[in-house]
């Protein structure tokens, strides 16, 4: 194990993580959507680039470096991931941000006005969401749970029971 | 045994440490403090445990800490993704209402469901933590931001534009 090209692999790992959001960005610019797959992509590119760059530096491939700079640069990409999630999806930051722009907003603006579509939104999204990925299916006004839905719910519960958690959201 | 292997082992082994104290913490009367914050800190001491167990084994007749450069990166990894399943579990709105459906035998209307997450106690929930936390303040009815609210809500919003998100939730 050769201490100093796995050190020099994760200066590299955390010095080209900047680019991360550059992609992102760009990428979202360029395709005018903001799903997840361009997230994938940017970090993709991140992987790729801290990969050749530290192959450069370091001159040969060992298992000790790669192993590290992918941990790293891994553990960056989940980290931007939960950050871009809470500025994107953030429903406490989005309160604090609909605060800011209005100057004060009353209880009732922001149930009705949340992000200009009300608080009620975020339910019906969600449900529209779960139709759509198979987990529920919608008979009338009725959800039932489809096979899928049931497995990742049973599961759910038992991990939220077993954390003590409570029913979360 | 492989350095490289060894030093991995002892990357897992603190994250399993990790995963039983953050299981008998939750599951304590000290689990009324759990978040994220008690969650990083647990994994801060777990890795130290790792140290612990090393002095205590002298593993492998190396120097102190030689797994360092490749058992951290490689735990953090670990740890980072874990944080992402169990802010998942602990936040998702999605999983609530799945987790609602699994007991609803017969389906269970739409009505029901908004009735159960009411919007109004979700949004009560969160002003009530902001204002909590020092974020919001609230005077005559109405919520503005305080000087650090103002910060976070005023960075948030611009980086929103920079990506150019619309709303979503």
């Amino acid at each position: 194990m050769d201490p100093s090209a796995i050190q020099l692999s994760l200066l590299l790992g955390l010095l080209a993580s900047p680019v991360v959001p550059l992609f992102h960005a760009i990428l979202i610019r360029t395709f005018r959507r903001g799903n997840v797959r361009l997230m994938m992509v940017a970090f993709f590119l991140y992987a790729v680039l801290w990969f050749f760059l530290s192959l450069y530096c370091i001159g040969q491939i060992s298992p000790d470096w790669i192993i590290a700079g992918l941990s790293l640069t891994g553990f960056m990409a989940l980290g931007y991931a939960e950050a871009f999630s809470m500025i994107s999806r953030g429903f406490s930051l989005h309160i604090l941000i609909d605060v800011y722009v209005h100057g004060t907003r009353t209880f009732r603006e922001l149930l009705t006005q949340y992000r200009g579509k009300g608080i009620q939104w975020l339910i019906e999204k969600r449900i529209h969401n779960l139709t759509q990925g198979a987990l529920v299916i919608q008979k009338n006004s009725t959800l039932f749970l489809a096979p899928r839905g049931m497995i990742i719910g049973k599961t759910g519960n038992f991990i939220k029971q077993f954390l003590s958690l409570g029913k979360g959201g | 045994m492989n350095p490289t292997f060894l030093a991995l082992l002892l990357g897992m082994f603190s994250f399993l440490l990790f995963l039983l104290a953050h299981i008998i913490i939750w599951r304590s009367p000290l689990g009324r403090h759990k978040g994220v914050g008690l969650l990083t800190m647990i994994a801060a001491i777990s890795y130290l445990g790792t140290f612990a167990t090393e002095a205590a084994l002298f593993v492998n007749g190396k120097e102190f800490g030689w797994h360092w450069w490749l058992s951290l990166p490689f735990y953090l990894f670990l740890v980072m993704l874990y944080f992402h399943f169990y802010v998942g579990i602990d936040r998702s709105v999605s999983l609530r209402i799945v987790g609602e459906l699994v007991h609803a035998q017969k389906g269970m209307r739409i009505e029901k469901i908004h009735a159960r997450y009411s919007p109004a106690w979700m949004l009560q929930a969160r002003c009530d933590l902001l204002v909590r936390h020092g974020w919001l303040t609230q005077n005559k009815g109405a919520y503005s931001c305080t000087k650090k609210g103002h910060l976070l809500a005023k960075a948030a919003y611009h980086i929103q534009r920079w990506y150019r998100l619309e709303a979503t939730g």
